[in-house]
Order: structure tokens, then sequence, then C-alpha cells
């Protein structure tokens, strides 16, 4: 039975070596995406016709890239990955709805967009789990305790800071500041049991 | 908990990742529980001490308990 050894953040988010080189190009695809998304909204606004088809093929290269780099990881089953890649496509996602112009389709579609890779990285973590032996399960179970209070402190200061009259945070940024909570509970848990 | 996996294993000629396949465990937990930063569940404890043939209080001592 193959166990996942303990990687950077965690249980198994070390991930095998062979998905090194995906991950590597998942990430060039998110970014193709992402900056031809920002081209692709500010030529809209323009009203410059002509280059929104070669910008939008573009960022669905980018997309289609991250999307087969993803199913490459899928196929190997190689969670660590699919959690990494989660995460990184989650963050990228995740502000992309306030380009897009407000109550346009493609800004709820950028909107939804971040829940696919929050839905892998859930998905993915769930499967390491039910591998996971009881040290393993114990560092999770102290990253995601870790992750509730960094969240928990992060959400009471903002309610602070914008009762003091700082600008409002945008309350999407909550779930990425769990996931960098829980990373960094995964590193300090990990360390002490290594 | 002290415990004398390092000395069982040795006696054995297993390497760490030898006895975590054994075990099903990952070889973090092995190490883990050689070097006392983790006390195995009692299952796992069992487990440890049957790969071994040993009873679970020749693998396994509290930390205060007297020398046999």
């Amino acid at each position: 039975m193959a166990h996942a050894e303990f990687g950077i953040c965690g249980p198994g988010v070390r991930h095998r070596k062979e998905s090194g080189l995906d991950l590597i190009f998942m990430a060039i695809g998110v970014a193709i995406f992402m900056l031809a998304f920002a081209l692709f909204t500010r030529v809209s606004r323009a009203g410059d016709s002509s280059l929104s088809l070669p910008i939008a093929l573009a960022a669905l290269t980018g997309l289609a890239l991250a999307g087969w780099e993803t199913f490459r990881l899928w196929r190997r089953e190689d969670d660590a990955a699919l959690m990494q890649a989660g995460t990184l496509g989650f963050i990228s996602l995740i502000g992309i709805y306030a380009k897009a112009p407000k109550g346009s389709a493609l800004a709820i579609v950028a909107a939804l967009a971040p829940l696919v890779p929050a839905a892998l990285f859930a998905w993915s973590a769930v499967r390491l789990a039910r591998h996971a032996d009881e040290l393993q399960r114990r560092i999770a179970q102290e990253a995601l305790a870790l992750g509730f209070v960094v969240a928990l402190f992060a959400a009471l200061a903002g309610m602070a800071l914008e009762a003091a009259g700082l600008p409002r945070l945008d309350w999407a940024w909550m779930a990425a500041i769990l996931v960098v909570g829980c990373g960094l509970g995964f590193l300090l848990a990990n360390r002490r049991y290594r | 908990m002290k415990n004398r996996l390092r000395v069982l294993r040795a006696d054995r000629e297993w390497s760490q990742a030898e006895l975590a396949e054994r075990l099903r465990v990952s070889r973090q937990t092995v190490n883990a529980i050689e070097t006392g930063r983790y006390d195995p569940s009692l299952p796992l404890a069992f487990a440890v001490a049957q790969v071994f043939g040993k009873l679970i209080e020749e693998v396994f001592e509290p930390d205060g308990a007297s020398p046999k």
C-alpha cells in the first residue's frame, strides 16, 4: 500500500517527481489565461473587436493547457499535485470577476470559476485523508485548527479595520487565507513530527 | 512513552521503510514513533508488537516505568 510521504505542506502534499513538470505547465496555462482574460476585458471595453477573437483564443488555449495538465495529474492519481493545482487555480481565479463588466454573463462565469479548482482541492484532500495514516491525520487536524484560527483572526481584523473606516475587504479572500493558514499549519505540524 | 522500536528493527535489519510497509503506515510515522515524537494509538501499538512477535509491554513502556 503506497502511503504519501509528508511534504512541505503536510500529508502527501509533496507531489510525485513526474508531476513537477505538469504543475509547471499548468501554472503557465493559468498565467496565459489570466493575461489573456485581462487583455480581453480591456479590449472589450475599448470596443476593439478585431483583437477580441485572437485574445479570446489565447485565453482558451491557456485554460485548455491548464485543464490538460490537471487531467494528467488526475489520471496519475497524484492527489498531492491535484491539491497544489487546485490551490493555484483557486488563488489565480478568485479575483478575475472584478475585471469583467458588472452583471455580464462573463462576470457570472468568472465569479463561479474559482469553485472548480476549489472542488478539485476538496476532492483530492478528502481522497488523501482517506489514505492517510494516524500521524498524517493528526498533522492534518492540527493544520486545519491553525488554519481556522488564522482565518478567524483575519475575519476579526477585517471587521475591525472596516469599522475603523478602511475599505471593505473582499470576503472571497477568506478562503484563500484559510488555505494559506492550513499550509502554514501543515508546515509547523510537519516540523514537529519530522 | 518509551519504545524499543529502533533496537527491534535493527535486530531484524529492517529499514524504516520496510517496517512502515509492514505496518501499512508512512515512513515518517515509524520515524516519529522511534524518536518518541509521536505516541501511536493502541491499535497501531498492537500492530507494532505483532510485527515483532512481542507483547505490547515488551515494545512500549510508559515514561515513568521502573527498569525491569
